[in-house]
């Protein structure tokens, strides 16, 4: 570690890279948990963690990628826990969407595609947690199939398989939503 | 001409792990471009879709709703009690009669009212708030906090 990795940090720079990381580590947290408040509560260990790991001054070669695993494996970790699982168990995804962030040209369009939103979620929390955290990572952290392969240590036709399996059933999805 | 891909050398293409030899047929085929158009709007779909953040959950816990309508009869359950005795210790005098401290078992159950969830942003300000509002170091164990004294 050189001089410069541990100079005295600036409470700005967390700010910013809380600002720049914050929607993505939150998004890849609901998509690994398909649950938004879980999400929410692990995607705030996540920079809690990154900002211990900030002010003790040591430094990521890229804090999107730290951030990532450290996400990924919060998220792992809660999918373990057992407490976890027993409340997934006891709760049916999924009845009505919160508002915000989504457009409605018309109430018709509205229902069609929160029907849609509906099925693909319903489908995706039923994918493995492996196929989802592929799919995330490729689909959404724009992760190669390599990064992916070398992050799970899974060969890249396992991932490619992985990846395939997850499609093919939110295509299904999509069907059925239609 | 080769043979037509398979959806999966079709979503390896879209996704850019494509041979060079699907890549080409891609080019040549019409129906299999056809469906590399159709793949590519349901990916749109997809992603955008799972973009947003996931419904709802149908319900409460079980549990948690077993929990509060445990909380609620025990709460109920020591009121009866403690009022009855209360009761039965106003007309009973007498050294036999039992002390009312034996029916506090039950102690009543508080039942916390439910929190607002804080958004993210609230919630970060708060532990940045807590973090840098004061200059000793709360996580002596955290092997993370190299930085601590
Ligand atoms: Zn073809």
């Amino acid at each position: 570690m050189t001089k410069v990795d541990v100079l005295p940090l600036e409470h700005e720079d967390f700010r910013d890279l809380y600002a720049g990381h914050q929607v993505r580590v939150l998004r890849l947290c609901r998509l690994m948990l398909t649950d938004a408040d879980e999400a929410e509560e692990v995607a705030q260990e996540v920079f809690l963690k990154a900002f211990r790991f900030y002010r003790s001054g040591r430094r990521p070669d890229a804090w999107d990628k730290w951030l990532v695993t450290v996400a990924v494996n919060a998220c792992r970790d809660r999918l373990r826990s057992s407490w976890w699982k027993r409340w997934r168990g006891r709760t049916e995804p999924f009845d009505e969407f919160r508002d915000g962030e989504r457009i409605h040209h018309s109430a018709e369009d509205a229902a069609s595609q929160r029907e849609t939103q509906r099925m693909l979620w319903k489908v995706f929390g039923r994918l493995s947690a492996r196929q989802r955290e592929i799919f995330a990572l490729r689909h959404f952290e724009g992760w190669s199939t390599e990064e992916v392969a070398l992050h799970l240590g899974l060969s890249q036709g396992s991932v490619k398989q992985h990846l395939f399996r997850a499609v093919r059933e939110l295509r299904k999805g999509i069907g059925k939503a239609l | 001409m080769k043979r037509c891909l398979t959806d999966q050398s079709l979503l390896q293409c879209y996704t850019g792990d494509g041979t060079a030899s699907d890549l080409i047929h891609l080019e040549d085929c019409v129906p299999c471009a056809a469906r590399y158009k159709a793949l590519e709007a349901d990916m749109a779909l997809i992603t955008q879709s799972l973009a947003a953040p996931p419904p709802a959950r149908r319900s409460a816990p079980a549990f948690l709703r077993w929990r509060v309508a445990l909380s609620a009869a025990a709460m109920a359950a020591a009121f009866v009690i403690g009022w009855s005795l209360r009761g039965a210790s106003m007309s009973q005098i007498g050294p036999h009669s039992k002390p009312i401290a034996s029916a506090g078992h039950s102690a009543p159950v508080q039942l916390s009212a439910a929190e607002p969830t804080a958004s993210t942003s609230a919630l970060y300000a708060a532990y940045v708030q807590d973090a840098f509002g004061s200059d000793s170091c709360s996580e002596a164990n955290d092997p993370l906090d190299a930085g601590c004294p």
